[in-house]
C-alpha cells in the first residue's frame, strides 16, 4: 500500500460518515500480514487471533492520534508487536521468569501445535528462532520473513539501524549454528 | 540503497536448502479463517465502542439519583434547619427573595434596613472616591470644627 493510499484511507477515517468503511478497508488490507507477524511471536493460532483483535481495537481507538510521522503499516506493526509481547508477559506464570525464558514455553507450544505443518527443516528453523533473545527474534522475523527494510524495522522497534544490523547478523549466525547441530 | 543493504546483510545459509524452502510457512490456520476475519474484527471494534458508550450511560444512571437525593436532603436541611441565633443574615434574605422583592428592597433607605435589623453596618459597603487618609483628615477637621463651635459657645 502506498503512502498516497494510506493518506486517502486516513482522510476517510477522520470523516465520521466514512469512518467505519475506511477502517474495514484497513483491516482487510493488513490483517493477513499482521496475523503472520503476531503468529511468529506467540506461535499458537488462538493466541494470535486474540492478539490480532486487540491490535485492531487499539488501532481503531488511536488512529485519530496517528501523526503520519511513520508509515501506517509500521505503526500497525508496532502496535501488534507491543500487544504480542504484552500477551506473552501476561501468559508467563512465574513473574521472575524472563521474556527469553518464555521462548521455552513457546517451544512446547510449537511441539504440540496440531495445526503445524511443513517439512523438518521449517520446524527446525522455528525451533532455532525460538532460541534467540526476544529482540533478535523480532528483528530476524521482520527482516527474513516479512522482508522489511532496516529503516522500517527501526520505526517498529524504536532501535537504531546500526543496532538492528548487528542483531540480525547475530541472529543469522546463531540459527545456522543451531540447525547445523541438529543434523 | 536497497541493493547496497542486500549486498551487506548476511544471508542465511543452510546446506541443502534454498531460500524458498526455508521461507515456506510451517504454520496453518483453520479453514476460511482469513475470509471471516474482517467482519469478526469489525464486530469486536463495534462492541468495544458500545461498551464504552454504555459505561458512560451507566455512570449517569448511577450518579443522577445520588445527586438528586443529595440536592433534596440539602434543600430540606436549608429550609428547616434552625440557625444559632434565630436570625437570618443579609445573604440568606437576598437569596430567598424574588426579583420583584429585590426591586422593592432596593427602594428602602439604608437607615430603614439597619433599623429593622436586616443589614448590619458590615454588610453595607461605602463606595467612595476619597482615600482613607483623606477621610481621616476630613473627620479630624469636622471634629475640630465642632470643638471650635463649642469653644465659641463657651467663649473660651
Amino acid at each position: 500500500m502506498t503512502d498516497d493510499q494510506d493518506k486517502d484511507l486516513l482522510k476517510r477515517f477522520r470523516d465520521s460518515s466514512s469512518r467505519n468503511m475506511a477502517f474495514n478497508e484497513l483491516v482487510n488490507r493488513y490483517q493477513e500480514r499482521l496475523y503472520w507477524h503476531i503468529r511468529r511471536i506467540v506461535i499458537d493460532h488462538d493466541d494470535a487471533d486474540d492478539v490480532l483483535q486487540n491490535t485492531f481495537i487499539k488501532a481503531f481507538k488511536n488512529l485519530d492520534k496517528f501523526r503520519e510521522d511513520s508509515q501506517l503499516f509500521t505503526w500497525l506493526y508496532r502496535i501488534a508487536t507491543n500487544e504480542s509481547l504484552t500477551f506473552l508477559k501476561k501468559k508467563k506464570k512465574n513473574v521472575f521468569v524472563s521474556m527469553d525464558e518464555v521462548s521455552h514455553q513457546l517451544s512446547s507450544t510449537l511441539e504440540s501445535a496440531p495445526e503445524l505443518s511443513g517439512d523438518a527443516i521449517q520446524l527446525k528453523l522455528q525451533w532455532a528462532i525460538l532460541t534467540l533473545p526476544t529482540k533478535q527474534r523480532l528483528v530476524f522475523n521482520m527482516k527474513y520473513f516479512d522482508e522489511m527494510k532496516y529503516e522500517e524495522i527501526a520505526q517498529v522497534t524504536g532501535t537504531s539501524v546500526g543496532a538492528l544490523k548487528a542483531s540480525y547478523h547475530h541472529a543469522v549466525k546463531k540459527i545456522e549454528a543451531y540447525v547445523k547441530s541438529q543434523f | 540503497m536497497e541493493n547496497t543493504e542486500q549486498h551487506n546483510e548476511p544471508k542465511l545459509n543452510i546446506e541443502g536448502f534454498s531460500e524458498a524452502d526455508l521461507k515456506r510457512n510451517p504454520f496453518k490456520t483453520p479453514e476460511g479463517y482469513f475470509e471471516n476475519l474482517t467482519p469478526r474484527v469489525m464486530d469486536s471494534v463495534r462492541s468495544t465502542e458500545e461498551k464504552v458508550e454504555s459505561t458512560e450511560i451507566n455512570w449517569w444512571r448511577v450518579l443522577m439519583p445520588g445527586i438528586g437525593f443529595s440536592a433534596m436532603v440539602f434543600a430540606v436541611w436549608f429550609l428547616s434547619a434552625p440557625t444559632g441565633n434565630n436570625t437570618l443574615n443579609f445573604d440568606q434574605v437576598v437569596a430567598s427573595m424574588s426579583l420583584e422583592e429585590l426591586d422593592q428592597f432596593a427602594e428602602f433607605e439604608t437607615e430603614d434596613l439597619l433599623a429593622y435589623g436586616l443589614v448590619t453596618s458590615d454588610d453595607i459597603e461605602i463606595e467612595s472616591d476619597f482615600s482613607e487618609e483623606e477621610l481621616i483628615n476630613y473627620l479630624l477637621d469636622e471634629e475640630e470644627m465642632e470643638l471650635n463651635t463649642i469653644y465659641e459657645e463657651l467663649d473660651i
